[in-house]
């Protein structure tokens, strides 16, 4: 049950969005586009739980949460979805999973010790596609190999890779393999420990397809 | 491909397509000035020209790099509009250059710009301070149902964002929320 009264609601977020007046940028702070993704639901959660953690003591990235919010659910832009083929066979693999899903937490439940503490759950199965990097992994400019999980069986790929500043360095299409080979020579301009953004999209048979979220990867 | 006249409306709805031509570059400076209103705060309007045409730069910049007809999302226009301003926001804060009220126009309006008066403004910022301090007591996930809550996200919006679901999304939320009541109270502030 909510402690407070909606007005009072309503009164702590207008106090919350007040702190923007003082907000001074940190350093640290994410990058806008990783904001926008955020807000739209195409980070994977743990991701945005920092994100999030952060916006809590930052009001600058507090603010720019709530505008790409704000503009996200006025324009109709994806919000929250997470990327999601249509099409029947998936379907039947959602309704599979959302069943396995039913039947793992009536176990969990009755097997749970008596509650004490903030009960977990299971997330739901994310079917997008994820990448197959090392966090602290470093790519050499020679051999720059991204790769991710696969998609169903039959899927092409098509991957973009891009500079922070969204200018795309290379791209591909009809990959059958879940890697790409960035071209040493769009890499030869960047600076050492320049982060590569990219993003892959799955073309399956079906002619639904299933983009990723955007990853990051740093250049040694 | 696609007539320019075809690109404009819904973000979610429609592709730009290249190569950009005169009527293309129309289109879409036409399509990032009407992003840019959108996202851009009342006191940033005098750089919203400075704004799209830094986008408009950078959009241009990779149809230019694109090979084929490949569309490009709409939705691209947006997050393009919106990243500059970001960045156009932090850089006039670091320069200090924000006027003392705020408010945003066009829709995407400062929930702060609607504090009536000075006194309340201050009283706001105040709660705001508590309320920032009192979030950063909280156990963490508690901590993130209760900020997005804050940031006016709904019960189940938050939880798929956070990758939770519903019922535990509930359950952090109203005890974060309590929590929170009793860390204000302890600093003698009423909501």
């Amino acid at each position: 049950m909510n402690p407070f009264e909606p007005a009072e609601i309503e009164r702590l977020r207008r106090s919350f969005a007040s702190l923007t007046k003082e907000a001074l940028p940190e350093e640290g702070c994410p990058a806008p586009e990783r904001i926008w993704e955020a807000a739209r639901g195409k980070l994977a959660p743990s991701d945005t739980r920092d994100l999030v953690d952060h916006t809590a003591a930052c009001p600058a990235c507090a603010e720019a949460w709530r505008l790409a919010a704000g503009v996200i659910a006025e324009t109709g832009e994806e919000r929250i979805e997470r990327a999601r083929p249509s099409g029947p066979r998936w379907s039947l693999i959602a309704a599979a999973a959302a069943a396995l899903i039913v039947m793992v937490t009536l176990v969990t439940q009755l097997r749970r010790p008596p509650f004490d503490e903030d009960p977990t759950y299971r997330a739901p199965e994310d079917t997008s596609l994820r990448s197959l990097m090392q966090e602290p992994q470093t790519l050499a400019r020679e051999r720059c190999e991204l790769r991710w999980s696969p998609g169903p069986p039959g899927a092409s790929y098509s991957i973009e890779v891009a500079m922070e500043d969204l200018t795309i360095l290379s791209s591909a299409r009809g990959l059958n393999e879940e890697r790409y080979l960035v071209p040493a020579a769009a890499l030869a301009k960047l600076p050492a420990g320049a982060r590569l953004l990219w993003r892959v999209e799955a073309l399956l048979p079906d002619g639904s397809k299933v983009s990723s979220a955007t990853f990051v990867s740093k250049l040694e | 491909m696609r007539e320019p006249k075809d690109l404009g409306g819904s973000p979610s709805s429609r592709d730009v397509s290249a190569p950009p031509g005169e009527e293309m570059y129309t289109h879409l400076r036409h399509e990032l000035a009407r992003a840019a209103a959108r996202v851009c705060p009342l006191w940033l309007a005098d750089r919203r020209e400075d704004i799209v045409q830094t986008a408009l730069l950078r959009v241009m910049d990779v149809l230019g790099k694109r090979e084929g007809n490949e569309p490009l999302p709409s939705s691209y226009l947006w997050r393009v509009a919106y990243t500059v301003t970001i960045d156009e926001i932090r850089r006039a804060r670091r320069k200090q250059e924000v006027p003392l009220e705020e408010g945003h126009q066009d829709g995407v309006e400062s929930l702060a710009a609607a504090l009536p008066d000075p006194e309340k403004t201050r009283e706001g910022r105040e709660i705001g301070s508590a309320i920032r301090d009192c979030l950063s007591r909280l156990v963490r996930p508690r901590r993130l149902a209760v900020t997005l809550y804050l940031q006016q996200h709904s019960v189940p919006e938050l939880s798929r964002l956070l990758g939770w679901s519903a019922k535990r999304g509930e359950n952090l939320v109203y005890r974060g929320l309590a929590d929170l009541r009793q860390c204000l109270i302890s600093k003698g502030v009423r909501p």
